[in-house]
Order: structure tokens, then sequence, then C-alpha cells
């Protein structure tokens, strides 16, 4: 089946469920969320999606070229707007969807809290475990950019190559070119006070968006910002204090990106 | 009398949520139930990802109708499923934390009799559930709280944690026994994994080591991948175990398991090679630009703080000033590593193997691994003094670094630090004062605190270490605070010694004769002027018992000096003990106001120095003064 056919799997499953797919997002910076999901689950209407994103994570440079750490990672994911307690239960159903035998196999959902502050989120939910093999995880997000969030929108993600890895029982693709140079890119060349002024441009051009009410381009550049803060954190070894006021600028972007779209939505 | 079992089910929790949430709701049902019974109920906790529950046995009856134990034990429920002390369910509305653990059912017995209690519109019945993969949630219907632990251990389900760390410890001894290796318990790992599931069921795998990666290196990768390294052989093959949930497809599990194993040594490899591109020793040079992870200032700063106290600890050891220098230069050395970026646990022990493959001297690399980290994480034992002078200038730096910036001193991270150093010097008997060492790297950590000017920045660590030490013995010790403050200003900064005085007068408090003890000093000071200088010419004593005192304090002196010195306090109580008769036969003939004023000043010179010797052991007007305010009762 490989790991497009359990993609397509999956969003049968979730279509079922009424979530349909939207066009799949590009590069997505881990931790960030794909400018379809950061406003419709700010907006006032109830939504869903099920979307295919690239993400890529910087902080996997060090392990190399690895399957299960990789740099850039093909992921499917589920949000919704409305929050209900079933969802657990609908991720174990998609993973029997996709032919994973849970009486075989060490299924695990372990809680955790996942801090995102570049977009100034907060969420928390269980990552999931199959056979050690995180294949994705289940969440619920309670705050963006400082709007607390009510109902709070849940989202289902999967790894797809490593779920892949454990339903079919062999290694996924071998890593592309783009994750090998994507990591060697993260380690070698990476110089922090140019990643600064790249900040800088992208601070200034998301401000300049903003003032025109163009919340939309102005989110890209909170996205390029939220890569470069990955990038930063690998090599940069300024105190706790100074990262934290540089990320806290991204967060206002972001802040800024919301209150353009909410401002829009009340017009 | 029946017990009562109550079972909260809900979805799986964190370690730290399940157990703040067990605390918790033992405490409430202990207290609600004490209130009710005025008596003390045995309570057996039982909690698992899924699940928490307890037992309370024996409860009268007269006492505890079912009406009313709905009420108390509704109540409890409440106030369990909306007040925790855990910072994530504190910063969400009770509504949102019901959603992201929803209790799923509950079960309350009294006996054999159901406690319709309720909480959130779920009532508890006597039906809990079994293992929700293997037996798939299976109703299990219980006759009386007996039948708990038995019924679900047949549907797939320990609820005893202590057993299931039972299960895990037996089948790493079993999995070892087979790969004719010595079994590893790693601290902490072992409840780790009995608590992230209902049910432990061992798989062990085997998998090829990449390269020479060093066994702690291997050990961690397996580690924060949730498995348990057996052995690595000459063949450079990896044996390890890992815990599935419930029973499983051992093959299918044994091989997902080897994939995150194989995964995990083929990262930590790479990290491996990655820093041995550049040596220890090199690496301190980055430290200039980095943070202290508690933000405690620059690393660099710190390594220089440690060279300067460190030299003053290796001359109080007497261990090699040259050895513990470079120790001290390289300490934070591999704080700059991606090895311990990534796996932080290994800071100290990285340090050591990047110093031995760099060919630095091996006291050094022994002196690196036992300095760096703390005793409770690593198990370590001091072996040599270049080692323990490292340990000991580690935690004070980092001690005295959260006190200069204001931190929370009772935060848990911070009390650890002053417990792991107090221990450290308890055990190895390291008889130092540490807030004198303090004034070498006042400069240095004037940066940390520039506000504070000149000498209080001294004394305000003084205190503080003090302070911590004092609580420490209270702690850890069980050495009550009036004892504790009884103990010389000028030895609270040394936690060797001030053990062995707090113990010593504890143990004359608790002895027969201590109202002697404490009597003979009591008449001392009665007639002992505050003003009296410390000086007395024998010539002029006029009475034998006078005479005599002197005699006895003479003798005393002496022997006290060196009790002092070995840090005996025991002996010197009991030297004290000695002038006993002699101060009694002085109070009974002598009256201090007869004679002439250079006669009395004579007396008082005397007595002022008979005094300062009790002074020296302890502060017998805090002892007095605990006796008299609290009768007996604080005595342990």
């Amino acid at each position: 089946m490989g790991s497009q056919g359990i993609a397509l799997r999956l969003q049968e499953f979730w279509e079922a469920e009424g979530c349909s797919a939207i066009p799949s997002y590009g590069s997505l910076p881990v931790g960030g969320l794909t400018p379809d999901v950061f406003f419709g689950v700010l907006g006032r209407v109830a939504w869903c999606a099920c979307q295919t994103v690239t993400i890529i994570d910087p902080s996997r440079a060090p392990y190399g070229v690895d399957p299960l750490h990789p740099v850039i990672d093909q992921c499917l994911q589920v949000t919704q707007q409305t929050s209900g307690n079933q969802l657990r239960d609908r991720f174990i159903e998609s993973l029997q969807a996709v032919g994973l035998d849970l009486l075989a196999r060490d299924v695990r959902f372990v809680a955790c809290e996942w801090d995102q502050p570049h977009l100034d989120a907060r969420t928390s939910g269980w990552r999931v475990l199959v056979d050690r093999i995180e294949v994705g995880s289940i969440s619920y997000l309670h705050e963006l950019s400082g709007v607390k969030l009510a109902p709070m929108p849940t989202r289902a993600e999967y790894s797809l190559g490593r779920l892949s890895t454990c339903v079919e029982g062999e290694d996924g693709d071998a890593p592309a070119e783009r994750g090998r140079q994507t990591a060697a890119y993260a380690l070698e060349s990476v110089d922090p006070e140019r990643i600064d002024a790249f900040l800088e441009l992208h601070a200034v051009e998301c401000e300049r968006a903003l003032a025109l009410g163009l919340y939309l381009p102005a989110y890209e550049h909170v996205l390029a910002s939220v890569y470069l803060h990955l990038l930063l954190a690998l090599h940069d070894t300024r105190s706790a204090g100074e990262q934290f006021e540089r990320v806290s600028r991204t967060a206002g972007l972001a802040r800024g990106c919301a209150s353009k779209y909410l401002e829009a939505q009340d017009a | 009398m029946p017990d009562l079992l109550l079972e909260i089910a809900t979805a799986e929790m964190s370690r730290e949520i399940l157990q703040t949430i067990a605390a918790n709701l033992s405490s409430r049902v202990d207290e609600a139930l004490a209130e009710n019974s005025r008596a003390q109920q045995e309570i057996r906790l039982f909690y698992t990802p899924r699940r928490v529950a307890l037992i309370a046995s024996d409860l009268p009856e007269e006492r505890f109708t079912d009406r009313k134990l709905t009420g108390v034990v509704s109540g409890i429920l409440k106030s369990v499923a909306t007040n925790t002390e855990h910072k994530e369910l504190n910063n969400l509305d009770p509504s949102q934390a019901r959603l992201l653990f929803p209790i799923r059912h509950l079960v309350c017995l009294y006996g054999e009799r159901v406690i319709s209690a309720s909480v959130e519109n779920i009532v508890a019945d006597r039906v809990t559930r079994g293992h929700w993969r293997t037996n798939q949630e299976e109703q299990v219907v219980l006759s009386s709280p007996d039948d708990y632990e038995q019924a679900l251990a047949g549907r797939g389900v320990i609820v005893n944690p202590d057993r299931r760390g039972q299960m895990v410890t037996d089948a790493i001894a079993e999995a070892a026994r087979e790969a004719a290796t010595p079994a590893r318990f790693p601290e902490g790992l072992l409840q780790d994994i009995a608590d992230e599931v209902e049910f432990p069921e061992p798989v062990s795998g085997v998998v090829n080591l990449p390269s020479d990666l060093p066994t702690p290196l291997v050990a961690t990768a397996l580690r924060e991948a949730g498995l348990v390294l057996l052995a690595v052989d000459r063949e450079s093959v990896v044996r390890f175990v890992g815990f599935a949930d419930g029973t499983v497809d051992r093959d299918a599990v044994r091989a997902g398991y080897e994939r995150v194993a194989q995964s995990a040594l083929r990262g930590c490899k790479a990290i491996f090679a990655r820093d041995r591109e550049t040596s220890l020793a090199d690496h301190v040079r980055s430290l200039r630009g980095m943070s202290d992870a508690m933000n405690l200032g620059s690393l660099w700063e710190k390594t220089e703080r440690l060279r300067l106290l460190s030299e003053q600890i290796a001359r109080v050891l007497d261990a090699s000033v040259e050895t513990v220098d470079r120790v001290a230069f390289l300490s934070q050395a591999d704080l700059a590593t991606w090895i311990v970026r990534e796996f932080p646990s290994l800071h100290g022990i990285a340090g050591a193997i990047y110093a031995k493959l760099d060919g630095e001297d091996p006291s050094v690399c022994i002196a690196l691994e036992e300095g760096g980290k703390s005793r409770a994480e690593t198990g370590i034992v001091q072996g040599t003094v270049e080692g323990l002078a490292i340990a000991i200038a580690v935690r004070c730096d980092d001690l005295c670094c959260h006190l200069l910036l204001g931190n929370d001193v009772h935060l848990p991270r911070i009390v650890g630090i002053a417990d792991d150093l107090a221990s450290l010097m308890i055990d190895e008997k390291i008889d130092l004062d540490l807030a004198s060492m303090l004034g070498s790297v006042s400069e240095q950590y004037r940066v940390l605190a520039p506000t504070i000017k000149g000498e209080e920045l001294e004394k305000r660590l003084r205190t503080c270490l003090e302070e911590h030490f004092l609580e420490y013995l209270d702690r850890s010790e069980k050495i009550t605070s009036l004892i504790t403050s009884a103990i010389p200003k000028e030895v609270r900064a040394n936690p060797y010694r001030s053990r062995n005085c707090a113990r010593a007068l504890q143990d004359a408090m608790n002895r027969e004769g201590s109202c002697s003890l404490l009597d003979s000093y009591r008449k001392l000071s009665t007639i002992s002027s505050a003003r009296s200088n410390r000086v007395f010419d024998p010539s002029l004593f006029e009475a034998e018992s006078e005479r005599d005192l002197w005699r006895e304090y003479l003798k005393a002196e002496g022997k006290l000096k060196t009790s002092l010195a070995e840090s005996d306090y025991a002996q010197a109580i009991d030297e004290l003990a000695m002038l006993g008769e002699a101060i009694d036969r002085y109070t009974r003939d002598v009256d201090s106001h007869a004679g002439s004023i250079e006669v009395r000043n004579n007396r008082q010179g005397l007595i002022a120095c008979v005094v300062d010797l009790y002074m020296r052991v302890g502060d017998f007007d805090a002892l007095i003064a605990s006796e008299e305010h609290v009768p007996g009762e604080e005595k342990r």
C-alpha cells in the first residue's frame, strides 16, 4: 500500500466522518500550522479539513539520515473545529482502517503538552506509538495567538512514512535528497547573525502586509520566521531570555495576523 | 468491618498528572474518613495510566451509612475532578479538563454494596473494565473490594504499581539470565516503564552496534526510546528488552522495537561522530556565548567560578590542585556537544567519555564523571577526592547562583541541589565551611547580582546556605528545629559539622541526664554577667570550689578542643557533662557577689570562660528556651 496508499485510506476514513480533503501544503516548519488551519480554527463557522503537509524539522538534523528521525516528514493532518471526546476512538478506528491489528501490536497513547511559542499556541493531547514508533498524535488546541478557542479544535496527525513502516513491517522509502541537503544546511551552513537579519526582514514585511490588511501573505512571513527560529535553535547559544524575546516578536506577528483576520470576519 | 473501593477510569494520563490525582485522591479520602470515623483507615492506592483507585480498609458501619458514604465520595470526586495542582489542568477551565481526561467510568463499593456516588452525571457502580486493547474494555463485575486486584489481573490489568514494577524487574533479570549477562537496573527507568502500562509484557530484541559507540551512550539512546540495554557483547551485538502494554504478537512487536533500537543507535552514532570532530577542550571556547540552562549566567563564567571554588576545596581535601583545575576547566564543556544537547542526562558522563578519547589523564576523566551529576540521578559514589572537589564546587555554585538571582529558594529543584550538596558533604565527612570559600569568588558572583553591595553579597549567601542546610537536617535527618536552632552560628554553613552537632545535642536531650547538663548551664548563666571579659587570675580564687572549677575547666577545654577539631560533638558533650559536679559545688559554695570588685570580676571571668565552652558546642540558651516552651513532646 505504501505511504500514499495509507494517506488515501485515511482520507477516505475521515471523508466518511465528514472531514473533506483540502489541497496539500508544501513545507511547514514543525510546530507551525498551515494557513488553512491557522485561520480555519480562528473562524466563527464550524470547520474541518484533512490535509497532507510536508513537515520540516531541522532539530532532527544531527541524527543524519534516518527514517524514524526524518528531517522532512510527510504527514496527514485532520483538524476539526468542533470538540468532542470521541477523537481517541476515531483515531483507533482509523488505525484499524489502514490494517493495523490492535490486538497484536503495542499501541500506546502517551499524554503530553506541546507549547508552540512562535504562534503563541498551546496544545495538549497524546503522542501515539505503535511498537514504540511514533506514528502520529491526537491533540486539543487550547489557545492560538492569544485567543482561547472554544470549543477546542481537535487534531489528528499521522506520520505517513512511519505509519507505513508499522503497517507493512518494512522500512519506508529511502530518505530523499531533499532531507539530506536540508539536514546538511541546518548543521553546516547556518550563520546565526544572517538568520537574525532574515528574521528582521520577515518581521518588517509581515508588518507591512498587515498594515495593508493582507493577513494571508503576512502569515507566510510568520511561517518563514518559525523555520528560521528552528534553524537558529540548533546554533544559537544566547540566553533563554534573549531567545524568548526573539520568539515573542514572531508570536506578536502571529497575533497580528489573527487579529486582522478576525477584524475582516467582523466587517 | 467492610472495605471501601473507589476507582476512577479516564483516558491515558501523563505520569505527572496521574500521580498528582492519585495523591490528591488519597489525601482527600484520608481526610474525609478520618473526619467521619475519628480514626485513621489504612488506604491502599492503585493506579495505571488509565485509572486511579484506592481501597480504604475496615470502615466502621456504625459511622458510615450508605447515604453518608455517597455524599462523602461524591464530594471527594468533585474536588478531585476539578481541583488539581497540576499546571496543565490548572490552566484549563474544568469543562476543558474533563474533555481532555474524561471520566470513563466509576466504581464504588462498600463491602458488597454499591455506593452510588456520582460526578458529572456518571454514577458509580460495580462494573470496571479490562485492558482497553487486549480485552477490548471487557466489563468486569466486582462483588466486593477484595475482588478488585484479582479480577482485573485476569483481564490484563495489574493495578498495583509496585507489582508492575516487580514484574518489570523480574523480567529484566530473566532476560539478563538468558543473555548470560548481569542485569542492569537503571534508576528511575523501571518504575517509569511500570507506570506507562497496565500490564508489562517483556519483548527482547537484538541489534548490531553501528560502530564503537560507548556503552553509556548506547544505554541512554535506548533508554530514550523506552528500551533497556541488557548487554553489548564482543561481536558488537546489542541485546535489549522493551515492555509492551498487554499481550502482543511478540514477533511483530520485536521487529518494531528492533527498528526503533537500530534507529536510536544510528542517530546516536551520527551525533557522536559529529562531536568527535572537535576535542572536548576545544568545546570550552563555545561556552563563552552559551547560557546555563537554568539562566544562571554564561557557562564560561561558570567554568571560571568552578576553577576558583574547586581549587580551594581541593586544598582542604588534599586533592591534586592541578587535576581539579583541569576537571573544572572541562566540566561544562560537554554542554556544548550535540550528544548532551540531545540527551541532557549524559552531562558529565559524555564529558568523561570524550576526555578519555582525547587522551586526557585518567584521573581527570574519572573526576569528570564523578563530579558532574547528582548522586540521586546516577548513583555514582564519589571515589576520588578530585571528583569530590568538583562535585561540591558544582553544587555550591549552582546553589549560590540561584540564590543571587533571587530565584524562589523553595523550588524543588533548588532544594534538591541543596540536599544533594548537604548529603554529599555529610556522607563523605567533608568538614568544610562553604560560605568561607565564597570570598574569593565574590567578584565573579557580583556579575550575577550587581545591585548587591560589598560584603552584603557574602552575608546573604552565608545566610541562605545556612537556612538550606538547617532545613535539610529537619527534612532528611529528622532533627527538629528546636535542636537545629541551637547549632552554633559559626558551623551552620558546614553541613557535616552541623549534622554532627545537631545529632549530639538531640541525643543528649533525649538521654537521661540531659537535665543535669542543662541545669549546670542554667546555674552558670544565671550568675554570669554579659559584660565580663574572659580573663581571670587563678591566684585570686578564694574557695576550693573555685579552684576545682578552674581545674575541671582546664581539663575540659583541652579535651573539647580535640573533640571539636574532630567534629566529635558527642564526645564534646560528654566533656561538658564532666563539669557538672564542679559547677554544682561552685554555685553552692561561692557567692559571686561577695568580695572585692577585683575578686568578683575574676570570678565572672572564669564563669564566662566556662559558659563559652558550652556555647562552642551548642547554643544552650536556645535549648533551655525550647525546653521551657515545648516540654518534652518535641523530643524525638
